[in-house]
C-alpha cells in the first residue's frame, strides 16, 4: 500500500505542475478556429433572416392567392338577374344592428324571432402571428449530402487501414504509426460514430403550423331538380374562399432503430371557409332538397361544403305539408356581411420518419396517415368584427382521413432539445362532406420544439 | 487575481487581445496536463488546441465558483477523455506485464527530469495512462473515473494496479538499474 502511495506521489510531484511551452503555431490554429466559428455564426444569422423573409413572403403570397381567386363579389345586377322578382333583396343588411329588413314579409318574421337571440361576441381580429422561424436552405442540404459522402469514404478508408494493419500484425496494432491522412479520415469517422451514440430513443414535441388550403377536388352534388337553385348556388359559390387553416398539438416519437422513427400524437386542426355577400334563403314552405328535408319557415344558405342550417326558424309554422320542389316557395336575402364556416378536428396522426441526413442538423423524410375526428361544426355571421354563432353545416363527415408527406429538419438547441421545421403537404383521402366531393389539400410548415429522452 | 478577472471579462466580450493573454497565461501548464494524457506531443497539441478553443467559446459559463485554473484543467482533461473514448477501439492489445520485484521508492533519486517521467506515462497503453493520470495525478476517485470513462469501478482499480506495476518496473529499470539488479541478485 505504501509502495502504491509512493509511486503515485512520485508521478504527481513530477507532473502535476509540469509546465512546457507549447509550439507557437497552436495559438495561430486556435485563432483560426475562433475566426471560422464567428463566420459560421454570421452565416447562421443570415440564413435565419433569409428563411424568415421567405416564410413571410410565402404567408403573404398564400393569403394573396387564397384571397384573390374568390374575391369577385356579386353585383346588384347579377343578383337581380338570378333572383326572381317575387324575392326580396335587403339593400343593406344590418341584421345585427337593427334587425330591420325592407320587405314586409321578412320584416315580420324577423321581428317575431330575430336572428340575433344571443349576445354578440365581439372578437378582435386575430391576426396569425408568424413565428420567427427559420430552416436550412437547400444549399445546406447539398453541403450535408457532400459531407455524408465524405463520411462514407472515411468509413471505407478506415476499414482499409484496419484490415491492412490487422493482416500485418494484430498484436502490435496500437503501436503502429498511422499516417496523417488516415488520422484525418478516422477523425471524420469518429464524428460519425459519436453522433450515433448520443441519439435518444424517445422524443416529445409540441408543434404548430399555419396551412394554406391550396384547393380541392370540387364536384358539388347539387339537386338538379331545381335549376333556379342550381344557378343561384353556383353564383354563391363564387363568393366562397378558404380561411387560413392551422394545426397544433403534441406528438411522441419512438426511434425503432438509428434512422427510423414512428410518431403519433394528438393534434387540433382548424379549417374553414368564408362566404362573402351570403345569400340567405328563407324557406316559406317545406320541401326536399337532394333528399334532405328543408323545413318550412327555416333559413338555409347553400355552400360548396354543404347546406348551412340556421339555429333559428323564420317563424313558428303549422305548415307540415312538404312541397315537391322549392319553386315559388323560397325568398332569398343577400347580406353584405360574411358567413364563416368553421370545422375543428382532433387528429391522431401515425407518421413514419426516415432520417436521410444524420448530422448536427438532421433531415428526415416523413409520411403518414392522420384520421381527423370532427369535433366542432359551426357557422358564424360576421359583421363589423362582431361574430355570432348562427348554425351549422349540414352533411359533414365525422371522420376525415388525411395523408401527409413532408421533410423534417431538426436543429439541436442542446443535447435533449431541438427546434424542428417540417414543411408538409397534406391531402384528404375522403371528402369532408357527404354531399360534395371536397378533398382539401394544404401546405404548411410545422414548427415546434422537441425534447429527447431515453 | 484582478488581472485575471480583467482578462476573463475581456474574453467574455470576445476581445482577441485578452484571449491571447489568457492563452499565454495558461498554455504552458495546460500543455503539461495534456502531455500526460497523450501518447506523444502531437496528440497533446491536438488536445490543447481543441481544449483551449472550448475554454474561449464557453468562458461566459464560468461562474467564478472555484478556481479558474481548475476549470480550465477540467476542460483539458475532458477533451483528452473525449479523444480517448473516440480512439479506444483502435487499441486492441492488452498489456501484460509481470512484476516480481518489490523495491522501495524512497531510494529513487528525486532529481530525475520531469520529461523522463512523463515519457514513462506516455509509454503506457491509453487505458492505463488515463486511469493512472486521473487517479494518481489529478486525485479522482475510482467512482469518478468509472463514470467519466464509462467503465466499472473494478476495471478502474485493476487498470490502476497494472499501471502502477508497469511504472514501478520501468522506473527501477531506467533510473535505478544498479540497485534493482543488486536486490534481484540477493
Amino acid at each position: 500500500m505504501k509502495e502504491n502511495k509512493n509511486i503515485d506521489k512520485f508521478f504527481k510531484d513530477a507532473l502535476y505542475n509540469y509546465n512546457v511551452e507549447p509550439p507557437q503555431y497552436i495559438w495561430e490554429d486556435i485563432k483560426g478556429d475562433i475566426l471560422k466559428s464567428k463566420q459560421t455564426k454570421r452565416r447562421v444569422y443570415f440564413s435565419a433572416v433569409a428563411a424568415s423573409v421567405a416564410i413571410i413572403i410565402s404567408f403573404l403570397s398564400g393569403y394573396y392567392f387564397t384571397g384573390t381567386n374568390t374575391s369577385k363579389l356579386i353585383s346588384e345586377n347579377t343578383v337581380s338577374q338570378i333572383v326572381k322578382p317575387s324575392n326580396e333583396i335587403v339593400s343593406n343588411s344590418s341584421l345585427i344592428n337593427t334587425g330591420i329588413v325592407e320587405n314586409n314579409s321578412i320584416k315580420k318574421t324577423v321581428s317575431k324571432t330575430p336572428i340575433i337571440e344571443k349576445e354578440l361576441k365581439i372578437e378582435k381580429n386575430n391576426s396569425n402571428k408568424e413565428n420567427d422561424n427559420s430552416f436550412s436552405k437547400t444549399n445546406n442540404i447539398a453541403q450535408l449530402s457532400n459531407k455524408l459522402i465524405d463520411k462514407i469514404s472515411a468509413v471505407i478508408t478506415l476499414k482499409k487501414v484496419l484490415s491492412i494493419k490487422k493482416r500485418n500484425n494484430l498484436n502490435t496494432l496500437a503501436f503502429q504509426p498511422i499516417t496523417s491522412e488516415d488520422k484525418e479520415k478516422v477523425k471524420v469517422y469518429e464524428g460519425f460514430v459519436e453522433e450515433k451514440e448520443i441519439k435518444n430513443t424517445w422524443a416529445l414535441a409540441g408543434q404548430f403550423s399555419p396551412s394554406y388550403l391550396l384547393g380541392n377536388k370540387l364536384n358539388p352534388k347539387i339537386d338538379q331538380s331545381s335549376m333556379l337553385l342550381t344557378q343561384k348556388d353556383q353564383a354563391s359559390h363564387n363568393n366562397e374562399k378558404a380561411l387560413l387553416a392551422y394545426n397544433s398539438g403534441m406528438k411522441v416519437g419512438y426511434t425503432v432503430f438509428n434512422r427510423l422513427t414512428i410518431e403519433s400524437g394528438l393534434y387540433y386542426s382548424k379549417l374553414g371557409q368564408q362566404i362573402d355577400n351570403a345569400r340567405i334563403d328563407v324557406n316559406e314552405l317545406a320541401y326536399y332538397d337532394g333528399g334532405e328535408l328543408i323545413e318550412a319557415n327555416s333559413y338555409t344558405t347553400s355552400s360548396m361544403v354543404g347546406e348551412i342550417r340556421y339555429n333559428t326558424q323564420a317563424s313558428n309554422s303549422n305548415d307540415i305539408n312538404v312541397h315537391p320542389s322549392a319553386e315559388n316557395t323560397v325568398k332569398s336575402v343577400y347580406v353584405d356581411s360574411k358567413l364563416l364556416q368553421n370545422f375543428e378536428y382532433l387528429e391522431i396522426p401515425v407518421m413514419v420518419k426516415y432520417k436521410v441526413i444524420d448530422r448536427k442538423v438532421d433531415m428526415q423524410l416523413q409520411c403518414g396517415l392522420s384520421p381527423g375526428f370532427l369535433i366542432t361544426n359551426k357557422v358564424y355571421f360576421e359583421q363589423n368584427n362582431a361574430k355570432q354563432w348562427i348554425g351549422y353545416t349540414e352533411g359533414m363527415n365525422s371522420v376525415n382521413y388525411r395523408a401527409s408527406l413532408g421533410i423534417g429538419i431538426d436543429y439541436p438547441l442542446s443535447k435533449s432539445l431541438s427546434i424542428n421545421f417540417e414543411p408538409t403537404l397534406r391531402y384528404s383521402l375522403n371528402s369532408i362532406s357527404q354531399f360534395s366531393e371536397i378533398k382539401p389539400y394544404s401546405v404548411g410548415i410545422f414548427t415546434g420544439i422537441s425534447y429527447f429522452f431515453n | 487575481m484582478e488581472e485575471l478577472n480583467k482578462i476573463i471579462k475581456g474574453c467574455v466580450a470576445g476581445k482577441s487581445v485578452y484571449q491571447e493573454k489568457l492563452y499565454k497565461l495558461f498554455a504552458g501548464k495546460m500543455y503539461g496536463v495534456c502531455l500526460h494524457y497523450s501518447k506523444d506531443s502531437t496528440e497533446a497539441e491536438d488536445i490543447l488546441q481543441e481544449g483551449f478553443y472550448k475554454v474561449l467559446k464557453n468562458i461566459k459559463t464560468f461562474k467564478n465558483q472555484g478556481s479558474f485554473e481548475g476549470w480550465i484543467r477540467r476542460i483539458m482533461i475532458n477533451t483528452a477523455l473525449e479523444k480517448y473514448r473516440k480512439q479506444k477501439y483502435l487499441y486492441l492489445v492488452n498489456d501484460i506485464y509481470e512484476i516480481s520485484e518489490d523495491l522501495s521508492f524512497d531510494e529513487i533519486l528525486s532529481d530525475i527530469a520531469a520529461k523522463d517521467i512523463l515519457k514513462l506515462i506516455q509509454e503506457l497503453s491509453p487505458k492505463y495512462r488515463m486511469v493512472f493520470s486521473m487517479y494518481a495525478i489529478e486525485g479522482y476517485s475510482h467512482k469518478e473515473i468509472s463514470d467519466m470513462l464509462g467503465i466499472t469501478v473494478g476495471t478502474s482499480k485493476s487498470n490502476l494496479s497494472r499501471a502502477r506495476a508497469i511504472l514501478q518496473k520501468r522506473v527501477k529499470e531506467l533510473f535505478y538499474p544498479a540497485k534493482s539488479q543488486l536486490k534481484l541478485a540477493k
